[in-house]
């Protein structure tokens, strides 16, 4: 395993700054599967609730001059391979991907969305927005292998459709 | 991941119901028939029966089998049995025809067919019911354009359960009392049952949802969609209470009929207005030529709604002759034609470029049609339409032939732009060399397992 990422915010808290930012620069930097070292002047209980749900667990020590050293370690299914199940919608990761078909005539909508599916890599998500449900795009995008998930907006006017890209074929 | 897919044998459907179409109109154009025999005459019930289940009902069938998933959003439940409807039903409709050229005297024919036809069809009849309503039990909510589909499915099967009494009266298998009523007064009931219950009701929801769909148009859900749908439901009511009190009592139950006439003028005429609301507010600034023709075919209702009900109050009955081909010939199958004329290329743009759109250019829907060179047919097949219902009215045999020509000419022009259409004949030159798919049966294709 690759060694853990060591991170020294207390020379920011001393100077009356904000660590958040120097945190999830270096998590977003983080190697799969590798580990964050951080020491802190204080034991930083906020951040194990965003740490937890971003897949790490954590071990906090008191060190002798009272600061804090923790040890954040991404789950074990976390590890390696992405988490994103095609099967599972809430584990995709969020869309960068977004397409506003509202008001495209049909069948535009599914010539544009299985356009800009083939530039999408595997596991990545597009977001758009429909006037109706895409009812004959569905079998092409299971043909495909991309997996979907889509239901309509409150008001019943707007179709909203998640894709997941599957495997390039 | 709900989704509908392609009916594989909608295009079977649709190819036997236009070709139920064209035997109809050639063997009234040959003087088969109205008006040279009897309205109730053999010869008028196998013209009859070849337009209502050859034509309009395998067409109807055909499509709800195609749209009904799309209308709810889940997949049509056993995706084998469709091709068996069809079967039951094409056998069943032979056997029938042959039944009513028994009455008529044809040598080496037994009219026991008759009802044997009839229970084949009912049983065709049965087993398409029974894949549709359990569709729809899929459904999570039903929208009101499938209400008026199950409206009309109800009905279908009442249609086909009275046919099939009434077959059994005319073959003789049943006598008495109950047997003449049924004659006098069941033969109305089982057309209302048929061309209003049914058709009527199956084409209005499928209407709502596709005329929506093709002209970007939001769906209509107010007030006047629930009074249509309503007072369709409570005028089937009353039909259906008519045919209890038939039943029970061997008399025709004045009431109901009267209350199921005013019902239905109303339903109608909420529909339409409705119709007109759901043009205006569409999207697509042009009108394509099948939603053009869509509006003759609503037209041609509002007229023979009004004809039906001047020929009932009357009483004439080259009225109420003329009144049902505008109904049958000019709303359901004016309807059907102008709609197959997206269908079809529809279903063959899916099929044929699907599989390549967002790998390549692909060609646009109305690419694979050239509306200039199917407008002089909708014309004249409208045209003839309402030449043809003039002529009945007026009782003048010869040019009724002469106008049936003309629709059969319309109607074969349409058959041939449809034809063209599955073979991409009218496809730009970039696609010339693109395969054709199969003029009727659509090529399965493998789907990946996710």
């Amino acid at each position: 395993m690759t060694e853990a990422f060591e991170l020294d915010v207390r020379p920011i808290l001393r100077n009356g700054g904000e660590p958040f930012g120097a945190i999830m620069g270096a998590v977003n930097a983080l190697a799969p599967g590798q580990s964050l070292k951080l020491f802190a002047t204080f034991r930083p209980d906020p951040l194990f609730t965003v740490m937890a749900a971003k897949g790490f667990g954590y071990e906090a020590t008191r060190l002798n001059d009272g600061d804090w050293e923790v040890m954040f370690v991404p789950n074990a299914q976390s590890e390696g391979a992405p988490t994103s199940r095609p099967e599972d919608p809430d584990s995709w990761a969020d869309p960068i991907h977004y397409l506003d078909c509202t008001e495209m005539d049909p069948p535009e909508p599914m010539v544009q969305i299985l356009a800009r599916l083939e530039s999408m890599s595997e596991g990545e998500v597009m977001f758009s927005l429909l006037g109706r449900e895409p009812v004959f795009l569905f079998p092409e995008l299971q043909v495909r292998g991309h997996a979907w998930a889509g239901d309509f907006d409150a008001e019943g006017t707007a179709y909203r459709l998640m894709v997941r890209a599957g495997p390039r074929s | 991941m709900h989704m509908a897919t392609i009916s594989r044998w909608t295009l079977a459907y649709f190819s036997c119901a236009l070709i139920g179409l064209l035997c109809a109109l050639g063997l009234m154009a040959a003087g088969f028939g109205y008006p040279n025999d009897g309205l109730m005459a053999p010869r008028t019930l196998v013209v009859v029966h070849l337009v209502t289940i050859g034509w309009l009902s395998l067409l109807m069938l055909g499509a709800l089998l195609q749209f009904l998933p799309v209308l709810i959003g889940r997949e049509l439940v056993w995706p084998r049995l469709p091709p068996v409807v069809l079967t039951l039903l094409l056998i069943g409709l032979v056997l029938l025809l042959c039944g009513f050229l028994a009455l008529d005297g044809l040598h080496g024919l037994s009219a026991d067919i008759l009802p044997f036809g009839g229970l084949i069809l009912l049983s065709g009849f049965c087993l398409a019911a029974a894949i549709l309503f359990t569709t729809l039990l899929r459904a999570s909510s039903l929208p009101l354009p499938a209400g008026f589909v199950v409206l009309g499915l109800i009905s279908m099967l009442v249609t086909a359960m009275l046919g099939e009494t009434l077959a059994s009266v005319l073959a003789g298998l049943v006598g008495g009392d109950f047997s003449v009523a049924l004659v006098e007064h069941g033969v109305g009931l089982h057309a209302a049952f048929g061309l209003g219950g049914w058709l009527t009701l199956a084409a209005m929801g499928v209407s709502y949802r596709l005329v929506s769909m093709f002209l970007v148009a939001p769906e209509r859900k107010g007030a006047l969609t629930a009074l249509a749908f309503w007072s369709a439901a409570v005028a089937l009511g009353a039909l259906v209470g008519a045919l209890f009190a038939l039943v029970a009592t061997n008399t025709s139950w004045s009431l109901g009929l009267a209350l199921t006439g005013i019902a239905a003028i109303l339903a109608v005429g909420a529909y339409l207005i409705d119709i007109a609301a759901l043009y205006r507010t569409r999207r697509r600034a042009t009108l394509e030529l099948h939603m053009a023709g869509a509006v003759a075919a609503m037209g041609m209702l509002g007229l023979g709604a009004s004809l039906l009900t001047w020929a009932l109050w009357s009483g004439i009955e080259s009225a109420l002759a003329a009144s049902m081909h505008v109904l049958a010939l000019g709303w359901l199958g004016g309807l059907g034609l102008a709609m197959l004329y997206k269908i079809v290329p529809f279903l063959t743009w899916l099929e044929c470029f699907a599989p390549l759109m967002g790998r390549i250019t692909t060609p646009r829907v109305q690419d694979l049609v050239n509306e200039g060179r199917a407008v002089p047919w909708f014309v004249l097949y409208f045209a003839a339409e309402l030449a043809g219902a003039a002529a009945l009215l007026l009782k003048v045999e010869h040019v009724f032939q002469l106008t049936t020509m003309l629709q059969l000419l319309g109607a074969v022009g349409l058959v041939v732009q449809y034809v063209r259409a599955r073979r991409l004949a009218d496809l730009p030159t970039a696609w010339k060399n693109h395969p054709r798919p199969r003029l009727i049966l659509p090529a399965t294709r493998k789907r990946s397992v996710v």
